[in-house]
């Protein structure tokens, strides 16, 4: 354990170091995923001031869900969404060599070395418009629904988590795609709005079969007391989508077969 | 120390057209090629052994060595390399292991080595203390004590070898892969890292090397195996590999006088440079040395002769056209 502690703080310190070595660079990525993340809640608010409205939820409880989206996405990406350029480079060029020969878990090590603070701006401007949604709607967040609220926030990092491991898994067999990205941005606008405002087909897909609903909605809901008892059922399906993308990307793993040399 | 039994890796790779119909019908239906680029190699090695792996490019030489170093899961056979067997035992094998691939780098771009060192020394769990004197007597004996702390981009090629042998060199391993380790050095860089290699086998550290550059192979392996289309074609000693071929020399003959004609059964003329200097060889089964020097001496005078044995390339060249796969 001490040793995986170890590797982490080396690693951050690497990627770093690294990263710091590019400061206009570095500065310039943070204020454009500021300002990028930043567009949707825009787009809402003008739907809300043109009069039109998602039924049932005011304007600061959608950017309640859009906040909690911005900041789980600000805190899991830095640490590891960029696993996928990692290895999508890795395995194009055949360096993933590199990670194979190093005595620890390789799943981990991909985590580690690819650690990126450019999210930093997606977590900033997520608590920004965060703290506006909590200052404009009454709640009451009591011992529980903020017990209940960190348990849902950890579980939508790890549905985040899940996806990366699917689409870097893919990057083995598959090598260069990099349409992968795409695929997550259109997957996650989903997460931006109320589940309600879909039909009930869909809202049983993102909350049973691909818990899309766990990123933003539930831990949102949780603090609006709006949560139902499908929530429950969400958490077993997370945590078995989880186990089935981490065998999934070890099962990929398998695949690679380096580059010539 | 190192057990290779029956050895096999097949690639599936898919056969595209050049022509854009062709292109187009791969999208629906493609045809289906097996290359099978080892095909069940056996083979030992020792502890403190230095062997040189050789062959055209294509060989297999890398696919070996990435089965070897568990990077790559074979088609069948078995390996055993210290009690593990490298694709299934990985995380605990490549504690024991080093590698340093002459195309790949370890080292970190923008950061300096030494950073990149410390990195390794979290990865490898290596105690503070073995590591600092690991370290130390490293950069002591490769000379790089201040290009260390140069960031990556900002040194040679040849320095950043250098870096690249510590790095693989920290956690003391007991086995090292160097595939093309001196690509693009220039004599001195390749020199000096011929030199630590040699250092380091003395050692105990056995090593185990692929290369084009058959100088690295004449000056450091004791052992050849001649890999091509996926075949060992020979397993033995240089002295061994040249002998194969039958008692030859390399001579390189200056004499006093013009020396018109050079017909004498068993010599044969590889380049004539001027009309009193010579490359020859010479078939030692069909002629001796002496008789040679004797026949000259009679006809223009011995000014300067050089005997050597027949240049690696050579031999290789005739041992893969006896296999007419190259």
């Amino acid at each position: 354990m001490i040793h995986y502690l170890r590797i982490f703080l080396s690693g951050m310190k690497v990627a770093l170091a690294s990263r710091m070595a590019y400061r206009g660079d570095f500065i310039i990525r943070i204020v454009v995923m500021f300002f990028g993340d930043l567009l949707f809640p825009m787009i809402t608010t003008l739907i809300y001031r043109a009069g039109a409205s998602f039924p049932g939820w005011s304007l600061p409880e959608v950017l309640l869900i859009q906040g909690i989206f911005m900041v789980v996405k600000g805190i899991s990406f830095p640490f590891f969404f960029g696993m996928i350029e990692e290895i999508l480079d890795r395995v194009r060029e055949g360096t993933f060599d590199l990670m194979l020969i190093r005595p620890c878990s390789v799943l981990y090590l991909s985590i580690v070395s690819s650690f990126n603070l450019e999210y930093v701006g997606s977590f900033l401007g997520g608590i920004i418009l965060l703290s506006y949604a909590l200052l404009h709607i009454e709640i009451n967040i009591t011992l529980v629904t903020g017990l209940l609220f960190l348990l849902l926030f950890f579980f939508s990092m790890l549905i985040l988590l899940s996806f990366t491991l699917i689409m870097s898994g893919t990057l083995f067999k598959w090598v260069g795609n990099s349409r992968v990205y795409e695929i997550f941005d259109a997957v996650t606008k989903f997460c931006l709005y109320p589940r309600s405002i879909y039909s009930e087909a869909f809202q049983n897909l993102i909350s049973y079969v691909f818990p899309l609903a766990m990123i933003a909605y539930f831990p949102a809901a949780s603090l609006l007391e709006r949560l139902d008892r499908g929530v429950i059922y969400s958490l077993v399906v997370c945590l078995l989508f989880f186990l089935i993308s981490r065998a999934f990307w070890y099962r990929m793993l398998k695949q690679y077969t380096s580059a010539g040399g | 120390m190192i057990k290779v039994n029956e050895l096999e890796k097949t690639y599936k790779s898919y056969q595209r057209g050049n022509d854009f119909l062709s292109t187009l019908k791969s999208i629906f239906k493609r045809k289906i090629n097996y290359i099978e680029a080892v095909k069940g190699i056996s083979f030992d090695i020792d502890k403190g052994e230095l062997v040189g792996f050789i062959g055209p490019n294509g060989a297999g030489k890398s696919t070996t060595i990435k089965m070897l170093t568990g990077v790559l899961h074979p088609t069948a056979g078995e390996v055993d390399i210290i009690g593990y067997t490298p694709w299934q035992d990985r995380e605990q094998y490549v504690a024991h292991i080093g590698a340093v691939f002459g195309q790949k780098s370890q080292l970190i771009w923008d950061i300096p080595p030494v950073d990149a060192f410390y990195m390794n020394k979290a990865i490898y769990d290596i105690p503070a203390e073995e590591f600092e004197e690991t370290k130390d007597k490293l950069v002591k004996m490769l000379e790089v004590e201040e290009l260390i702390k140069k960031p990556t981009r900002q040194l040679s090629l040849g320095q950043r070898m250098k870096c690249e042998f510590i790095m693989a060199m920290l956690h003391r391993p007991e086995i090292v892969f160097l595939d093309e380790p001196t690509i693009g050095l220039d004599v001195i860089a390749k020199e000096t890292i011929r030199e630590f290699i040699k250092e380091m086998n003395k050692k105990g550290v056995t090593f185990i090397l692929t290369t084009h550059d058959l100088d690295d192979i004449e000056q450091l392996a004791r052992r050849v195996i001649l890999i091509n289309n996926g075949d060992i074609l020979f397993d033995d000693t240089i002295e061994v590999l040249k002998k194969h071929l039958g008692n030859k020399k390399h001579i390189r003959l200056k004499t006093e006088e013009k020396l018109g004609d050079l017909s004498i059964h068993g010599v044969k003329c590889k380049q004539r440079i001027s009309q009193k200097e010579f490359e020859i060889e010479l078939d030692n089964s069909l002629i001796e040395i002496k008789d040679f020097i004797d026949q000259v001496n009679q006809r223009a005078g011995v000014l300067d002769i050089n005997i050597q044995e027949l240049p690696i390339e050579r031999v290789i060249k005739v041992l893969f056209g006896q296999n007419k796969n190259v």
